[in-house]
């Protein structure tokens, strides 16, 4: 088999795929990231977005939801920092709240995609023989299938909205994350630590606890901030294809597919928006890719 | 070419918006220039585009747009007409391009019988399918038996009516023998499921007719690549347009092209390019823009239907009449119209929209703006002020979800009504669905209320929506009246136009009365045509008239 | 390493299984009926009934999927419902169409990321190699419909250089390429970069310097091989991806490919048209990767089978 060379197959989890050999990456990684000027850039944007968004209601003066007919595709002016859109809402206020779905969306996605593709993989390269057999079938088989395909089939059966986007965005990201433990985990166990827990007798709940996830957990984390970027992304495709959040909620990708129409007319409706998405997975991007050089020590 | 009618019924397939599926055509504001001054005023009256400047030219090509492949180029096997249709086949009558009445087509004329119930064609002599195979009575027997065939499956048979069968006393007589009188059946002669069919190729191709289709229309099939485009060639040999044309015979072009173009924006951008001819039912929220550059002509005409808010009458909170007249009250039209459609529709005070044959002006039953009143009737019904503005009842919101298309126009009156609701207490909410997914859940009826549109160009439409026989398919508000069931049934075996007209009335007074529908505004369809096209006509429907047009760079 | 072709071959055959069982299950499991959508509820029950006895939509549905499977076997995947042509027949009017989109938008792709990927690892910790990474970032974190919209503003709209939609002239293919392949460039650039500077710490490398070569001479003599083996398996991702995953590009663009024939059969309900193209998507797509691992033991000389 050539699993161990292609530990993962999605893009991300690629560029993450290295296994990480760093024993303390606790400190000494925390660190280097912090040194890292592409990683502190990516989390200053990210914080910027999120504290945006949290502080929504201090930073706007409007309701983003509300229409306000007198005031449509006003350009940025004092009342309107950042313009109206064609409800005469207005656009900085959606901005601030459209970070909360869309990064929402992002993050719960993630976790979905680690809380069903983290065991998936520990059992696959844990276990190894029939089991990591089945497992990785069943995640070739998983990945064969179209991935937007998948996610507008999802979205078909269980209808559109939040929940079923974020679980959809979420379903469509297990393979990698699966691929991407095992491969670390396989790499893991070959380590002698392991092999000596294993020869004093140690229970395979132990070992995979004490000794598997701790030294795994480090391309898992720096998939799981690249995954982000793609989330978010996904997300705002399954809105320009009308099964993503339900009006009036002001999610960015919605608003990016509402504004675009207008984009010769009043181009603040939906490159505001799209600016937004792309600094948030630009920051995702650039602090998993930080994250990623300092903890592999290849790289130093 | 020629006018046809729009598909039937609901407009619900994901192009609705995009394309109607069909070719527009609608008059036309002749020149760039006078289009940009005033065109708001003055509509309704089709008129002629760029006008002709000495003799018209031979040559070139038309190029027009649609959104999304149609299923098939077999008359019988789409659900909806649209320009690649309507170019390659030929009906028995048409629509005059400006008034109610019908002018022949394939048929020269006809008369009706047995009060109503035979309807005798006189059929226009020499004429030829695009395979050679000539057109007599014997078309129209093989074309009508195919339809109501149930192996063929057509969406469109019902329109037919009762038929029993077609007789065929020589070959330019045609008769159409009917169970019981059927009132429509001119409506739907003109549609395009109703297009003549070549015999031998009917008997050649069987299921395959759309592969290869043979018609009697200005254009024959050369080639269609799906998804890209579907290329015709000029029929020289055509010489029975409509009366109303100046040029009876084949088109000026050699040929047409119908191009694919699936997102809205790009398909303006192409236009704006000169890609395009013809744009028709240009984005609402590119026609100003578009009219400001004056450089092209405008074609502004009313449509055969409109957008409406259907409730569904067997949920409890739907179930009280009161509540669903107060949302007729709650809705301010003129701002469905002002800025969900850009001011490109008229408001609806009847279900039936202003264009359609048997709608009647001044019911006394229509709704206003009324917010006062909406209040009033919801008081009235046990609605108590409660949470976050929203009337309560037992404790429980008066909040509902309407189920739409995604498509911008619909999400946009979506977001508009949200808003007119809140103001008197209502919440309602949107959720985006596709066409398959609401087929499948309305019948059941899991579903609040829908906002959707229709269009039909007779009030017989209505039978569809709100007869109890259709409940559980077309009948989405599950809406059963007796009185309603009566005078639908009524509708269709009154011949004569006059009674006929008064059912109507009656019928809209009662189902403004019970408001199963709220109807909102209907919309007007906007085409756009390059300043080389010349002597382009747009119907009072908003479809495209072609057999004049030239090109003239 | 034939056995070991062989041996993969093998596990190929229980992937397509499954993914045809769930294929089959998933279009039976979503609500929406096909001969409602294309009847539009204004059918008669015997219409209704005809056509989903003509569809054999009556016949139980394991028989439904045996009937599926053996004819999928023989390459047939029965008639679209929507249009009543042989699928596999609409199937391959749109592929040429795809691997043309795929194919520029890979040049795009390779050419792109590679220049970017050289310039950063040259340059590394310098002012162009972080220029470089952040446009390598850009070009994956802009939603390709926007992206996609921009171009066609900028090149067809206001420059005029390109048509804005449609697949008739060389040049269509040029803005669909762009916009696909630069998110792909962007993974080719961060990846080659990295595996460029990994080969470029190695000892050979330093060998060639200290012998005088000129940098770029080094990496292209040394470097660029050994780095362009982790950008193949990318390269064959993509590839397979964009099968099933240009959908959104293909509707900016109107551009006539599988992705668009997919979402048309999904709104549809077009069963055998969905079948066929999730069937074709991964078979090319297990294919691709197949071809991919083979030729990574061909030009990776470190990478052996047994």
């Amino acid at each position: 088999m050539l699993s161990s060379t292609r530990e993962s197959d999605t893009v991300e989890a690629r560029a993450a795929a290295r296994p990480a050999r760093a024993r303390s990456h606790g400190a000494i990684g925390l660190r280097r990231v912090a040194r890292h000027r592409g990683a502190t850039l990516g989390i200053v944007l990210v914080a910027g977005l999120l504290l945006l968004s949290l502080l929504a209601p201090y930073v706007s003066r409007y309701d983003p939801a509300e229409p306000h007919f007198g005031a449509r595709l006003e350009p940025p002016t004092a009342a309107y920092p950042l313009g109206t859109d064609s409800y005469g809402r207005d656009v900085l206020s959606r901005v601030a709240y459209g970070g909360r779905i869309s990064l929402v969306v992002g993050a719960v996605s993630v976790v979905v995609s680690f809380v069903v593709g983290l065991p998936l993989g520990v059992a696959a390269g844990y276990a190894g023989g029939r089991i990591d057999d089945l497992i990785m079938r069943i995640i070739d088989v998983w990945l064969a299938f179209p991935e937007l395909l998948l996610a507008i089939g999802i979205v078909a059966v269980l209808g559109p909205g939040l929940h079923n986007v974020m679980l959809a965005i979420g379903i469509s990201g297990v393979p990698g994350v699966c691929r991407l433990v095992r491969g670390n985990v396989l790499a893991v166990k070959e380590e002698s630590y392991v092999e000596v827990a294993c020869a004093v007798g140690g229970t395979a709940m132990h070992i995979v606890r004490a000794h598997v996830l701790p030294n795994v957990l480090a391309p898992v984390v720096v998939l799981l901030t690249l995954r982000l970027g793609t989330a978010i992304l996904a997300g705002v495709g399954l809105s320009f294809l009308g099964l993503g959040v339900q009006p009036p909620a002001p999610e960015w990708g919605a608003m990016v597919a509402e504004g675009r129409t207008y984009l010769q007319q009043a181009w603040w409706v939906s490159t505001i928006p799209g600016a937004a998405i792309f600094l948030s997975v630009m920051g995702f991007n650039m602090f998993g890719d930080g994250l990623r050089d300092a903890l592999d020590p290849r790289l130093h | 070419m020629r006018a046809w009618a729009s598909r039937p019924g609901d407009r619900e397939d994901r192009n609705t918006k995009i394309a109607r599926r069909r070719l527009l055509t609608r008059a036309a504001v002749a020149g760039a220039g006078a289009a940009a001054s005033g065109w708001l005023s003055g509509l309704a009256s089709p008129q002629a585009g760029a006008a002709a400047q000495g003799a018209p030219r031979r040559g070139g090509t038309l190029t027009l747009v649609l959104a999304q492949d149609p299923p098939s180029l077999d008359p019988q096997k789409t659900p909806s007409g649209d320009a690649s249709h309507f170019l390659l086949y030929n009906m028995l009558v048409s629509a005059d391009r400006s008034s109610d009445a019908f002018l022949p087509e394939l048929a020269d004329s006809w008369a009706i019988g047995e009060g109503g119930k035979v309807i005798t064609f006189k059929l226009h002599p020499g004429v030829k399918f695009h395979d050679g195979t000539p057109f007599t009575s014997h078309a129209v027997q093989a074309t009508i038996s195919r339809l109501v065939d149930p192996q063929t499956a057509a969406p469109g048979a019902s329109w037919i009516g009762p038929i029993d069968h077609v007789e065929t006393p020589d070959d330019v007589t045609a008769r159409l023998v009917f169970k019981q009188p059927y009132a429509p059946i001119f409506s739907s002669l003109r549609i395009i499921f109703l297009a003549m069919l070549s015999p031998a190729a009917i008997a050649k191709l069987g299921p395959n007719y759309g592969q290869t289709p043979v018609g009697a229309g200005p254009f024959k099939f050369r080639q269609w690549i799906p998804g890209d485009r579907i290329v015709l060639d000029r029929y020289a040999d055509y010489a029975w347009a409509p009366r109303f044309y100046k040029n009876r015979g084949a088109p000026y072009v050699d040929g047409a092209v119908v191009r694919i173009i699936p997102d809205e924006s790009t398909r303006v951008i192409a236009f704006e390019r000169g890609d395009l001819d013809i744009l028709p039912q240009a984005p609402a929220q590119a026609v100003s823009r578009l009219i400001q550059t004056n450089k092209y002509q405008v074609f502004r005409t009313p449509t055969d239907g409109g957008y409406y808010l259907g409730l569904n009458v067997t949920k409890p909170i739907f179930s009280d009449v009161r509540v669903r007249q107060a949302l007729g009250w709650a809705i301010n039209r003129d701002e469905v119209v002002d800025y969900a459609l850009e001011k490109l529709a008229v408001p609806m005070d009847s279900p039936l929209a202003p264009t359609i044959w048997g709608y009647s002006k001044g019911l006394k039953h229509a709704y206003h703006h009324d917010p006062d009143r909406a209040r009033r009737l919801l008081a009235e019904a046990g609605w108590k002020p409660g949470a976050n503005g929203v009337v309560q009842k037992d404790g429980r919101p008066l909040a509902f979800t309407a189920w739409t298309f995604p498509l911008e126009t619909n999400v946009r009156i979506g977001v508009v009504l949200q808003n007119q609701l809140k103001q008197v207490g209502v919440q309602m909410n949107i959720e985006q669905i596709e066409t398959a997914t609401l087929l499948a859940r309305t019948p059941s009826g899991q579903h609040d209320a829908i906002l959707i549109s229709y269009g039909w160009p007779d009030a017989d439409i209505l039978y569809y929506f709100f007869h109890s026989s259709r409940m559980a398919t077309t009948n989405r508000v599950h809406f059963s009246n007796p009185q309603v069931d009566r005078l639908l049934d009524e509708g269709r075996v009154t011949v004569d136009p006059a009674k006929r007209l008064e059912v109507y009335r009656e019928l809209q007074e009662t189902l403004l009365e019970q408001a199963p529908w709220i109807p909102l505004a209907s919309p007007y369809a906007v085409t756009f045509a390059q300043p080389w096209v010349r002597d382009l006509y747009v119907d009072k429907y908003g479809d495209l008239l072609t057999n004049d047009v030239y090109i003239q760079k | 390493m034939q056995r070991y072709a062989a041996q993969r071959l093998l596990q190929l055959a229980p992937v397509l299984v499954s993914v045809s069982v769930l294929v089959f299950l998933m279009v039976h499991l979503v609500p929406g009926d096909p001969v409602q959508v294309m009847l539009q509820d204004y059918g008669t029950p015997a219409q209704a009934a005809a056509l989903r006895h003509t569809l054999g939509l009556d016949r139980p549905l394991a028989v439904q999927y045996g009937v599926f499977a053996w004819r999928a076997l023989h390459g047939d995947f029965g008639r679209s419902i929507r249009s009543g042509r042989p699928v596999s027949g609409e199937i391959a009017l749109r592929l040429p169409y795809t691997l043309q989109l795929t194919a520029a938008s890979m040049v795009v792709a390779i050419a792109l990321g590679l220049v970017l990927g050289m310039i950063a690892a040259l340059q590394h910790r310098r002012l162009p190699d972080y220029a470089a990474m952040v446009a390598a970032l850009a070009g994956i974190s802009l939603p390709s419909f926007w992206f996609g919209l921009v171009l066609i503003l900028i090149f067809s709209y206001y420059l005029r250089w390109l048509p804005a939609a449609g697949a008739d002239t060389p040049g269509s293919l040029i803005l669909p390429a762009v916009t696909l392949g630069t998110s792909a460039a962007s993974i080719i650039a961060r990846l080659s970069r990295s595996s460029l500077l990994e080969v470029l710490r190695q000892e050979f490398i330093r060998t060639a310097r200290a012998k005088g070569m000129r940098e770029w001479r080094v990496l292209y003599r040394h470097g660029l091989r050994n780095a362009l083996i982790p950008v193949l398996s990318i390269i064959g991702l993509q590839v397979a991806g964009l099968l099933g995953g240009a959908v959104i590009v293909e509707t900016v663009f109107g551009w006539p490919g599988l992705g668009r024939l997919a979402i048309d059969a999904i709104f549809n309900r077009d069963i055998p048209m969905i079948q066929g193209i999730v069937l074709v998507a991964a078979t090319i797509f297990v294919a691709v990767n197949l071809a991919i691992d083979l030729l990574y033991a061909l030009v990776d000389p470190r990478i052996r089978y047994s």
